[in-house]
C-alpha cells in the first residue's frame, strides 16, 4: 500500500530532526500563526527565507518542492482570484507567496518530527493522558487496518466483487461489503486492546511515567533564542511601519 | 470489562480508519472541489453504539488526516472543528424527536462543514474564490459524502447491530 509512504517523515541525522519535538511544534505553530495574520510582503519574504533555511537545515528541499508542485492548481487558483477581484498583480502574488509560508511553516515539523515524538510532546505538554494515547493508538494501528483493508478487498474481489460497475449508488453499496466486515473486525479488536490496557495497569495511577523523557538540550534552547528574536524583529518591523 | 477503556480503543481505531481513507482518497479529500468520503463516518455519532467515542474518533481522525493536507496547520484546526461540530449535532439531532432523522443529521453536518471549512478556511483565510464559490463547492461534495454515502453506510451498520441482538 503505496499510501503509507505518503507520511513524508524521514528519519534523518540532522540538527533540525534531533531538536525537541515541542520546540519545533511552538516553532512552526507560531510561524503558521504570524503567516494567517500579515499580508505584509517583508516579514513573508522574511520569514519564507527562514523556512528555506529550516529545510535546508533538516536536508528537505527536495520534498519541499515536490509538495509544492501539488500545490500549484491552489496557488493559481488564489492569484487568479485575487487578481480578478482586486485588478492587482501585486495582491495576487501577496496571496500566493503567504499560502506557501502557512503550508511549509507545517510541512516542515512533519518532515521531521515521528509520530512517536509528537505523542510524547502531546503527553508532556500536558494533554490529557488518554486524548495522547488515543492519538498514539491510532497511529500505531493505521498501519494494521491497512492491511485488514487490504485483505478484506482481495477476499471480496475473489468472490466476485466488482467495483467499477453501475451508477454512483450502485457503486457505494458495492463498497459496503468492504466495509462491514471491516467493522466487525474493529469492534471485535477494541475488546483486545481495553483488555491489553488493562493488564498493562493503564488508568491505575493519575500520573504516567514514561519510558523517555523529553528534555531541553543546548540546541533547543538556541532555537528558540533564534524564534524569539525573529518574532522582535517582525514586532519592530511593526512598530516601524505603523509609525511612519 | 473496564468500558472506558473499551470506548478509548474505539476512538482510536475510529480515528485511524477515518484518517487511512482520507489519505487513501487524497486527491480528492483536501481543497476546493473536495468529496471527502470518510466524512460519511461523522454520521456514526447517530448510532447510541458508537455516542461520544464516534464523536472523538472522527475529530482525532481529522487532526491525523490533515497532517497530510497540503493546507496546514489552519485546515487541521479548522477541519477539526468541523468534524466535532458537525459530529456532536449528529448525535444531538439523533436524540431528538422527529421523523427522518437521519436525513436532517446529515444536511446540518454538511451545512456546519461547508460553512467552517469552505467559508473560513477557503474564503477567509486563503480567499482562494468568492464566498459563494467557497461554500458550494464544499457543501456539494459533503452532500455525497455525509449524505448520501453516510447514510447508506449508517444502515448497513446499525443492521448488524440489530441482527448481534
Amino acid at each position: 500500500m503505496s499510501f503509507i509512504k505518503a507520511y513524508q517523515f524521514s528519519r534523518k541525522r540532522t540538527i533540525i530532526h534531533a531538536l525537541d519535538p515541542r520546540v519545533k511544534l511552538l516553532v512552526s505553530t507560531g510561524v503558521a500563526i504570524v503567516g494567517i495574520i500579515t499580508l505584509d510582503p517583508v516579514e513573508i519574504a522574511f520569514l519564507t527565507t527562514i523556512q528555506l533555511i529550516i529545510l535546508a537545515l533538516s536536508k528537505s528541499i527536495k520534498l519541499w518542492f515536490r509538495s509544492l508542485k501539488a500545490l500549484l492548481f491552489f496557488i493559481f487558483l488564489i492569484a487568479t482570484s485575487q487578481y480578478l477581484t482586486t485588478q492587482s498583480l501585486a495582491q495576487a502574488i501577496i496571496f500566493s507567496a503567504r499560502f506557501i509560508l502557512i503550508t511549509s511553516a507545517t510541512s516542515w515539523f512533519f518532515y521531521t518530527t515521528s509520530p512517536e515524538d509528537l505523542g510524547r510532546a502531546l503527553e508532556q505538554i500536558g494533554v490529557p493522558s488518554d486524548f495522547s494515547l488515543a492519538f498514539t493508538l491510532s497511529m500505531r494501528f493505521i498501519p494494521v487496518i491497512a492491511n485488514e483493508f487490504q485483505d478484506v478487498y482481495d477476499a471480496q474481489r475473489v468472490r466476485g466483487l466488482n467495483l467499477e460497475k453501475g451508477n454512483l449508488i450502485e457503486r457505494t453499496k458495492a463498497f459496503l461489503p468492504i466495509l462491514i466486515p471491516l467493522f466487525v473486525e474493529v469492534i471485535r479488536r477494541t475488546y483486545e486492546i481495553s483488555d491489553a490496557l488493562e493488564l498493562r495497569g493503564y488508568g491505575f495511577r493519575e500520573k504516567r511515567s514514561h519510558w523517555k523523557e523529553l528534555k531541553l538540550t543546548t540546541n533547543d534552547y538556541i532555537f528558540l533564542v533564534f524564534f524569539l528574536l525573529i518574532i522582535l524583529v517582525i514586532i519592530l518591523h511593526r512598530i516601524y511601519y505603523f509609525s511612519v | 470489562m473496564n468500558l472506558k477503556l473499551r470506548d478509548l480503543a474505539l476512538v482510536a481505531l475510529i480515528s485511524s480508519i477515518y484518517a487511512i481513507g482520507t489519505v487513501l482518497i487524497a486527491p480528492i479529500s483536501y481543497g476546493i472541489v473536495q468529496a471527502r468520503l470518510t466524512d460519511s463516518l461523522i454520521l456514526l455519532s447517530y448510532l447510541p453504539e458508537f455516542g461520544w467515542s464516534a464523536v472523538f474518533g472522527v475529530t482525532l481522525g481529522n487532526i491525523i488526516a490533515n497532517f497530510f493536507s497540503p493546507y496546514g496547520l489552519p485546515d487541521i484546526v479548522l477541519g477539526t472543528l468541523a468534524n466535532l461540530v458537525a459530529s456532536l449535532s449528529v448525535m444531538y439531532i439523533s436524540k431528538l424527536k422527529v421523523k427522518q432523522k437521519i436525513v436532517i443529521a446529515a444536511l446540518v453536518a454538511s451545512v456546519e462543514i461547508a460553512l467552517i471549512v469552505g467559508i473560513g478556511l477557503l474564503y477567509i483565510i486563503y480567499s482562494v474564490a468568492s464566498i459563494e464559490l467557497a461554500f458550494f463547492s464544499v457543501f456539494v461534495g459533503e452532500l455525497i459524502s455525509v449524505v448520501l454515502v453516510g447514510i447508506i453506510l449508517i444502515k448497513a451498520i446499525s443492521n448488524i447491530f440489530r441482527m448481534s441482538k
